[in-house]
């Protein structure tokens, strides 16, 4: 049994290794066939594998990938030096118009203000971020931050003659050195005006200012938040841009520029986009710039374009800068793969599987930045002289997996199919073992519920789709980011044996839950063993409990439900009534009594149950007599006591049959022991006289003792066998009386001492120096000890020590008889005491085999236990007796004989 | 030389009696019912009956219970029920001696003797003597140290002889072996062994025809030892 376990866990364990090898092997795959580039929006990672196999690395998915990416990088690092860059070097002090800036990027919304900034203090500010402070304050505040625009100027009428606020052209700066016209004075020419003027005295100022902030609302230009104060008053709360650095005119507020609120947060929003993007272009213009930097990339690019300014030439070969188109386009015609893009005259030329509307996409990121009579050339050096770049880097891991990939990938098929085919193994192995019970049902994990084993199916399964992520991760950023996995730092070794433990996860689980679905198919507990099923059986055998007790359920659940329902429709009753006091008090009173009659009628089921529980407990101790009163009992209970009644009397007619069988039986056999006996005499009588006839021939003399002897043996049987019928037909009459055991057993030893030494056995007598009463039959006594010294003499080894041991436990006299048996004990302790038992089974040895049973029997008959106890070739009898007293002799009278 | 009847249905039984008897020179009458011994008892002078219990015709019982309306003579039932309740019975109708079968025939010889004995001699001891004792047909004369059991010397030890004394001097009383142990040693019994038991079974081996079932010093199981009052 113990070897085929071990090998099962050796075939398992080799499964989960190969499972593990496997996911190695993948390891060594997938963490050597990403690389990471660095492109314009961050680190990239591209992979080699598994597409591109036998292919040249410039006709490779990463190559192109890598391609396009460059293409990417340099338009838009071209868009960025129009940007940032004056004659071709970086100008931290060039001038940002940032409304400009937000109409080139498309972002204005048309704001009529702009300001200037130097770029160096943008890309400061956007380092620090953008950041708001709110202003809070009133109304009228609000209205009039930037001056008074309460002017006709600035409304009209509408067609229902009610004023409409329709934009600040006139406003009265406030703390403007130009001091205000004599608006008051002023003449109105226009005639509306004069009517608007006219209209706007018959308005509060509140109004007014409520049509101002109703115009700025609709206006659009920023989350203005509205408030009422627990006065009434109206706040409001406005995000303000906090200016980090002076403009150009050195004024450091926006305010300053502004004259309303429309205008200002116009201005405010470029401003932020100004600063955003251009610090965004100012990082990747870092990464970029660096990266394609003639000598320092594979990638050769020109794009050279007609401005207002002149023409503009960005190139990373210095000397193309000054050549005509044409000759730059025979210069790149000669790379491997190029791509020369004309838009103005429609020129697309290239060898790759970049697309014009591909560059198109590049080009309109900055669209702004590239007029129509832009020309693109872009072209890789097939040589990759330029060491450290993306392509060189590429192109040597490429050229050091690809060729290694067919064995990588043959080996892994082979690893799976070995492990294929051990799972196959085990499985049949598997299914054979539940076939020949070895083991099924065994193992306990198949003992659980199938839903619960469903329920570890689907979180091992989560757990796979988990560690399929991290192995990913891994693997994606394996060698480009310093990976990390519970803080630990990710060394090769590490990745590797985390795939290991992937691999030995994935094949542990699979088997785990694979191998006890094939055990519960098998042993067809699939569905048995589920919590579904055992619901079922349960709902099943409840059902048939309810079907199978009919009357129970009508007499007890029916009457009980009835009782229920009259309970909650009084409360119910009683909650909806609550008005009227006469019928609360009497629907209260209806259910007390209600109430009160199904308690009684409980309390007195239950106590006559008790009642006939007792009468049962009576007849069972064997007063068989005894009748439950039936008088004082109802309905089923009555019934019952009637049942049981008769049951009582049953038991006493059984009785009365059986005694009458017993004495039948040990008549007869005392009868048949008559009849034995007379022949039997004869025999012995004649055998003693051939014995005395001096027979001189040596066989006839030892046929005669062999007479002598079986005849005195059929004897003592016949005499056992009768007295054994006595005793157990209970007709024998006991005398009781008080006697010492001690002096029995004193006398017995005495009686015996010849018959012992002739056996050469040792009896060591302890604990006969105290009286030790007992109250019982004195020649019965003397039968049992009789019977125990005959059978220690006839089984005792000769030459041992035997022990007589008297001792007084706990109100009981303990006597215990030990002997070495001289033969091999073959029956178990328990039948020597049986009828005809002997310690060997051949029965050769003299007696009836009657003996313990006699003394058992005997020693039962007068309230005493008898035990036989066998301990190799220790033999042991044990009886005990309560001690005597008194009131044992007064409980011993009483006891049926 | 007495004439002994033995009745019994089993005619080989009734033969092997007259062997075993024939050897101690006894005359054997045989009879083989109830009815067949009354009439030999009327025909011959018979000195003592063996008889059956069970036997067609006339039973051992009825037999005896008439027979005792007419005769004294020592009569043994020799029997093959051996329940205490068939011995007293026996005993009680007029029987003076009860054997079950199968019976040891030296046994069944000794208390022929025995009981021929009592039923000759009886009363023709020497009552003058104070230090006699008797008991059935045991006699202890303390003056000459000398035990007879129906007149056949037994030879005792010192102890054993103290013993039976005591006993005998104290009919029907029960001696436990501490106080027989005290009065003969005269001294504490302290953890009572098993000396005096095996004293009083050699006692009984020399004085009893049969020391299992002895007649005189009797066991008294748990409790002690006796010789019970003879009526």
């Amino acid at each position: 049994m113990k070897k085929p376990i071990w090998k099962r866990l050796g075939a398992l364990l080799l499964q989960h290794l190969l499972a593990a090898c496997i996911l190695v092997a993948v390891a060594g795959l997938l963490l050597n066939s990403y690389i990471a580039v660095d492109t314009i929006d961050g680190v990239q990672v591209y992979r080699i594998f598994p597409m591109d196999r036998k292919q040249e690395f410039e006709e490779s998915e990463i190559y192109h990938a890598l391609f396009r990416n460059a293409v990417s990088d340099i338009t838009q690092l071209v868009a960025i030096k129009g940007q940032l860059e004056t004659e071709g070097v970086l100008d931290p002090a060039k001038n940002i118009d940032v409304t400009e800036y937000a109409r080139q990027t498309g972002t204005d919304r048309g704001c009529r203000l702009s300001v200037v900034y130097e770029l160096d203090n943008i890309v400061k500010w956007g380092k620090y971020g953008v950041e708001y402070s709110n202003r809070i304050m009133s109304m009228s505040e609000f209205v009039n931050y930037f001056g008074n625009c309460f002017y006709p100027e600035n409304f009209e009428l509408d067609e229902f003659g009610l004023l409409a606020f329709t934009g600040f052209n006139r406003v009265d700066r406030l703390g403007s050195e130009e001091a205000p016209p004599e608006e008051g004075e002023e003449i109105l020419e226009d005639a509306s005006l004069i009517q608007i003027a006219e209209k706007m005295k018959e308005y509060t100022e509140t109004q007014l200012e409520d049509l101002v902030f109703s115009y700025i609302i609709t206006q659009n230009v920023a989350d203005f938040d509205m408030s009422r104060e627990d006065d009434g008053r109206l706040i409001v709360s406005i995000p303000m841009l906090n200016c980090r650095y002076a403009t150009v005119d050195g004024k450091k507020q926006l305010t300053y520029y502004a004259d309303n609120w429309v205008d200002y947060m116009l201005l405010q929003e470029n401003v932020a986009v100004a600063v955003e993007s251009l610090t965004r272009d100012y990082q990747r213009y870092q990464v970029c710039n660096t990266a394609y930097r003639e000598g320092n990339s594979n990638v050769k690019f020109m794009v050279r374009m007609m401005t207002d300014d002149g023409i503009l030439t960005y190139t990373n070969v210095k000397q193309l800068k000054d050549l005509e188109d044409n000759e730059v386009t025979e210069f790149f015609g000669e790379f491997r793969r190029y791509l020369i893009y004309y838009p103005d005259s429609l020129v697309y030329m290239g060898n790759t599987v970049l697309d014009e509307t591909e560059i198109d996409d590049y080009i309109s990121i900055y669209g702004y930045a590239y007029p129509d009579t832009t020309h693109i050339w872009i072209g890789i050096d097939a040589g990759y002289s330029v060491e450290g770049d993306a392509f060189y880097s590429a192109n040597a891991l490429y050229q050091k997996i690809v060729p290694n990939v067919d064995r990588i990938l043959g080996m892994i098929v082979v690893l799976a199919l070995v492990w294929l085919g051990l799972v196959i193994c085990l499985t049949v192995s598997t299914a054979e073992a539940v076939e020949t019970g070895a083991g099924a049902g065994g193992k306990r994990f198949d003992r659980i519920w199938t839903e619960v084993m469903a329920l570890l199916g689907a979180a091992l399964v989560y757990g796979g789709v988990l560690g399929h992520r991290l192995m990913m991760d891994i693997a994606g950023t394996a060698g480009v980011i310093p990976t990390q996995l519970l803080g630990i730092q990710m060394t090769v070794l590490w990745q590797y044996g985390v795939f290991a433990l992937y691999g030995f996860y994935l094949s542990a689980a699979f088997s785990l839950l694979w191998y006890s679905l094939v055990r519960r198919v098998r042993a067809e507990n699939l569905w048995k063993g589920s919590f579904l099923y055992f619901i079922c059986q349960w709902l099943g055998r409840s059902v048939r409990f309810i079907l199978r007790h009919k009357n129970s359920a009508v007499s007890t659940l029916l009457p009980y439900n009835v009782f229920l329902f009259f309970n909650l429709a009084g409360i119910v009753s009683v909650y909806e009534l609550w008005e009227s006091q006469f019928w609360v008090l009497s629907l209260m009173g209806c259910l007390v009594v209600l109430d009160g009659l199904v308690g009684v009628l409980l309390f007195r089921r239950s106590a006559e149950q008790i009642e006939i529980m007792e009468g049962i407990n009576r007849i069972r101790k064997g007063e068989e007599e005894f009748k439950i009163d039936t008088e004082s009992l109802h309905g089923s209970s009555r019934e019952m006591a009637d049942a049981v009644n008769n049951i009582g009397e049953g038991i006493r007619e059984a009785v009365k049959t059986s005694m009458k069988d017993e004495k039948l039986k040990s008549d007869l056999i005392t009868n048949v022991s008559h009849d034995i006996k007379t022949p039997l005499t004869s025999i012995i009588n004649y055998v003693d006289l051939l014995k005395r006839q001096k027979i001189e021939q040596e066989p006839a003399r030892g046929y005669i003792a062999i007479l002598d002897s079986k005849a005195q043996r059929l004897k003592q049987l016949t005499d056992d066998l009768v007295e054994a019928s006595k005793i157990s037909s209970g007709s024998l009459v006991l005398e009781l009386e008080k006697l010492n055991v001690a002096e029995l057993l004193n006398q017995g030893l005495g009686e015996f001492s010849e018959k012992l030494e002739e056996c050469r056995l040792q009896v060591v007598f302890e604990g006969g120096d105290l009286p030790a009463y007992i109250y019982a039959d004195s020649r019965r006594m003397w039968r049992v000890v009789e019977n125990l010294f005959n059978n220690i003499c006839k089984y005792a080894l000769e030459g041992t020590r035997v022990y007589v041991d008297i001792a007084g436990q706990e109100g009981r006299i303990v006597v215990s008889v030990k002997n070495i048996s001289r033969q091999q004990m073959s029956v178990r302790p328990e039948e020597l005491a049986e009828r005809f038992i002997r310690g060997d089974s051949s029965r050769t040895t003299e007696g009836s085999g009657l003996g313990l049973s006699i003394a058992k029997s005997l020693v039962q008959v007068q309230g005493g236990t008898f035990e036989i106890l066998l301990d190799g070739d220790l033999f042991k009898v044990v009886f005990s007796f309560p001690e005597y007293t008194e009131t044992v002799e007064e409980t011993e009278k009483r006891l049926p004989v | 030389m007495s004439n002994i009847l033995v009745c019994d249905d089993d005619r080989e039984i009734v033969d092997a009696i007259e062997i075993y008897l024939g050897q101690d020179d006894h005359h054997i009458y045989k009879a083989y019912d109830g009815e067949q011994a009354i009439e030999v008892l009327k025909k011959e002078d018979i000195h003592l009956l063996i008889m059956d219990i069970m036997m067609p015709k006339l039973d051992g019982i009825r037999a005896t219970l008439k027979i005792r309306e007419s005769s004294s003579i020592p009569i043994i039932i020799l029997s093959a029920k051996s329940e205490d309740t068939d011995k007293i019975l026996g005993l009680n109708i007029g029987a003076d001696d009860y054997i079950t079968k199968p019976f040891n025939p030296l046994e069944l010889a000794a208390r022929v003797k025995s009981n021929l004995r009592r039923y000759t001699s009886l009363g023709s001891l020497n009552p003058e003597s104070k230090a006699l004792y008797q008991v059935g047909g045991l006699v202890i004369n303390d003056d000459t140290r000398q035990v007879t059991v129906d007149g056949e010397p037994v030879k005792l030890t010192p102890i054993e002889y103290s013993i039976l004394l005591l006993l005998v001097k104290n009919q029907g009383r029960v001696f436990s072996i501490d106080q027989i142990y005290e009065s003969i040693w005269n001294e504490d019994a302290i953890g009572a062994d098993n000396t005096v038991a095996v004293h009083i079974r050699h006692i009984r081996e020399k004085i009893e025809i049969n020391p299992r079932e002895p007649r005189y010093l009797k066991v008294v199981w748990g409790v002690g030892y006796k010789i019970d009052k003879q009526a």
